[in-house]
């Protein structure tokens, strides 16, 4: 494979070998961005996804424990209050359950928000029966203890488990973002202990392939003696330093002839 | 010594480390993962810094030798350091060490693996992985010296260390066609298990993934469970088959191929390499069968799997073995210590100088019995020189003592012996996986970081046969 010639030229090879290092710099650079860039996108998606999700269950709970202290206060003291406190607490439950419908992000996800749903309609349906009764009487508390109880029970275990799932779900994009951190350090890491070596490298090779050729011309121009005909530095390489062997051969050619 | 040449030739291996990583990258893109960004950047990396020297360096036409083992010895280290780049972005189980250490293992061609989840890795990381083995397995030399042009000269001091002294015996070929029968036959027996395997009921990323280390006897697996994963008896017999394979000489398949296969079978190191080998699968099924493990069947396909496995180096598994008798662990690390053939892609101390030290043995007993007689070991109907017996010697005594040392560093760092003498010598033989703690389905991540080290620099030393990366200590003296 013969070189390519444009690489007989210096400035050329000088340009090139600044141009790897830059390219080194700046592939390091648009990585760590690109990485950046997705991990802000993780960032956003695990509040989007997931800890609205988390927090419409936080609501949701709320909203039970207000519906049952509501109903047990009920049975002591039936008043308007009590009742408005389960109608708005009900509506909270509601918009909390519309906010994690709305954002099924996670596998069986859906099948979750369903077992809530359908709970709570149950819930509701009971809890209906209890406002509905004109006097709340002992049979009454029964009815509360052997049906509405479990059903808030089993519904608190459904909105715990639709909050675990996006809490393990919100834990393993955590982690996402831990390793992609790591990403976006990494590289320029890389670059900046690979640009070292390349610049020692670098060095290495102008002194090797540059200054030894000029200390070979600088020690030939001094040796050099009088009416001696030919001028060779033992330049090998085909570059400007070939050229200005071969122009200082030509100049003192040029001066022999004169004075002859 | 012309530094500047030595740092462009180890500059072109990055550009094949290059190539794998975009494939393994486009690979990344093709599965949507994550991944792909690191490979690429790994890649353009690799790319950027194998080209640089050439801007500067002029062509040269001859290597000399103290060039060419430099020439190696930071090849195969340069390759190893650029190839841990990808893992170590990754992160996860992927520390600095860890990092180092499974490079290291896939370009030595061993297979030990630090992951304990392999599956979790993205499938163009485990395609990079794999693609360790295959660049490790043909040998970077092999690479860089079918790209660059040189001298035959040059392309003889190098396989001289890239391949084993015994090959030269072995094998009278001309040095140019051996490198290119070792591509040919390389390739074709990657093509055919990748379709075998296919056949047999695995994808095409799967049986890519195996084949890369099955011909390179390497032994990373896409599966937890290695080969034990398809629970398969036809994928285990077509890897037997093609194991076995990769554990003979290269340059003697290529004449099996070619139409002479009586060369391969005629060549007394295969003969003696395949009858330990039955043998030890007999012993070794005989044994299990004996002590109830289960029938004979049963135990000649775990066995023969598991000898197969063992003695050509590569280190698949098709189950754990540490619970079988000791005899039957005994003659497996027999197996690890001895390894496949010269030649072959496999690493470590290989057959041809355990078959040597025999002879050896038999001509000194001999020697004793009849003292004027002349008495020569011969290799089919060669005489070998006393000279070579004596490298041979000499390199076994240095294999066996650098054994002895890596598993006493080991148990200094509270390894216990069995652990520490079978992860040795399967770090140094290029094997993969040993007995105790780090057996065929285990893994090495739970050893001491510095063992971990330790063992990747056995790999070094066991793929690089010893004596190029021990020259290096004598660079004073090469001017």
């Amino acid at each position: 494979m013969k070189p390519l010639v444009f690489l007989k030229k210096i400035r050329i090879k000088i340009l090139l070998g600044f141009s790897v290092l830059i390219l080194v710099l700046l592939s390091a650079a648009i990585f760590s961005i690109y990485e950046l860039k997705n991990a802000s996108k993780k960032v956003q998606q695990l509040v989007d996804n997931n800890y609205k999700t988390i927090l419409a269950c936080e609501s949701m709970n709320d909203a039970i424990e207000m519906q049952n202290n509501s109903i047990i206060i009920l049975f002591i003291n039936d008043n308007h209050t009590n009742r408005k406190i389960i109608y708005k607490s009900d509506s909270l439950f509601e918009a909390s359950l519309n906010i994690a419908k709305n954002n099924i992000t996670e596998t069986d996800e859906d099948k979750y928000v369903y077992s809530v749903d359908s709970c709570y309609t149950k819930l509701k349906q009971l809890n209906n029966k209890v406002l509905k009764s004109r006097s709340l009487e002992k049979d009454s508390l029964s009815f509360y203890f052997k049906e509405t109880y479990p059903t808030i029970t089993s519904l608190k275990i459904h909105i715990r488990s639709l909050s675990s799932l996006n809490e393990l779900s919100m834990y393993k994009s955590a982690m996402d973002i831990k390793s992609k951190s790591r990403r976006i350090a990494m590289p320029s890491i890389i670059a900046v202990i690979s640009s070292l070596v390349l610049l020692i490298l670098l060095n290495f090779f102008i002194n090797y392939y540059f200054v030894t050729p000029f200390e070979k011309i600088i020690k030939a121009i001094n040796n050099i003696s009088p009416y001696e005909s030919k001028f060779s530095a033992g330049i090998k390489s085909e570059d400007e330093f070939k050229r200005l062997e071969e122009a200082i051969d030509n100049l003192i050619h040029r001066i022999n002839d004169r004075k002859l | 010594m012309r530094l500047s040449i030595v740092i462009k030739h180890v500059g072109s291996f990055l550009l094949i480390n290059s190539l794998f990583l975009l494939i393994s990258s486009f690979i990344s893109i093709y599965h949507h993962e994550d991944s792909w960004g690191i490979l690429m950047f790994s890649s353009i990396l690799c790319l950027l810094l194998g080209i640089f020297p050439s801007i500067f360096v002029r062509e040269q036409t001859s290597l000399n030798i103290q060039e060419g083992l430099l020439i190696i010895t930071l090849g195969w280290v340069l390759a190893c350091l650029t190839g841990m780049l990808p893992f170590y972005m990754w992160g996860g189980e992927f520390n600095l060490i860890n990092s180092w250490f499974e490079s290291v293992s896939g370009f030595t061609t061993t297979g030990a693996s630090i992951l304990t989840n392999v599956e979790a890795l993205p499938k163009g990381m485990l395609f990079w992985r794999s693609s360790t083995h295959f660049i490790g397995g043909i040998g970077i030399i092999v690479f860089t010296l079918l790209i660059i042009p040189s001298s035959g000269k040059t392309k003889f001091s190098l396989l001289q260390n890239e391949f084993s002294n015994i090959v030269k015996t072995s094998l009278q070929t001309r040095v140019k066609n051996i490198f290119k029968s070792i591509v040919i036959v390389y390739i074709i027996l990657n093509a055919l298990l990748i379709i075998f395997l296919m056949f047999a009921g695995m994808d095409l990323f799967d049986a890519t993934n195996h084949a890369f280390a099955t011909i390179a006897t390497g032994g990373f697996s896409t599966k937890n469970l290695s080969i034990a994963y398809y629970d398969s008896v036809t994928i285990e017999v077509i890897i037997m088959i093609f194991m076995l394979i990769s554990g003979l000489n290269f340059g003697l398949l290529f004449f099996a191929i070619t139409g002479m296969p009586k060369r391969l079978f005629k060549s007394p190191v295969v003969q003696y390499f395949l009858i330990f080998i039955f043998v030890g699968i007999l012993l070794a099924s005989l044994k299990l069968t004996l002590d109830g493990y289960g029938d004979f069947w049963w135990s000649l396909r775990y066995a023969s799997f598991q000898v197969i496995s063992l003695a050509s180096t590569t280190g698949f598994a098709t189950i754990d073995t540490p619970n079988w008798p000791p005899f039957v662990i005994l003659l497996l690390i027999y197996f690890t210590i001895q390894c496949a053939c010269a030649g072959s892609t496999a690493g470590g101390l290989k057959f041809d100088r355990v078959f040597f030290v025999l002879k050896s043995i038999s001509q000194s007993i001999k020697l004793i019995l009849h003292p004027r007689a002349i008495i020569r070991v011969k290799l089919g109907k060669q005489n070998i020189d006393e000279g070579f017996q004596m490298n041979v010697l000499i390199f076994t005594i240095t294999y066996l003592g650098i054994l002895f040392i890596s598993t006493l560093i080991l148990n200094f760092q509270s390894v216990d012996l069995i652990t520490a003498f079978s992860g040795a010598a399967a770090a140094l033989g290029n094997v993969g996986p040993g007995f105790g703690g780090v057996s065929s389905l285990g893994n090495y991540n739970a050893l001491p970081d510095f063992s971990k080290f330790v063992l990747s620099v056995n790999m070094l030393l066991g793929r690089l046969e010893i004596f190029p990366i021990l020259s290096i200590l004598y660079f004073r003296r090469w001017n």
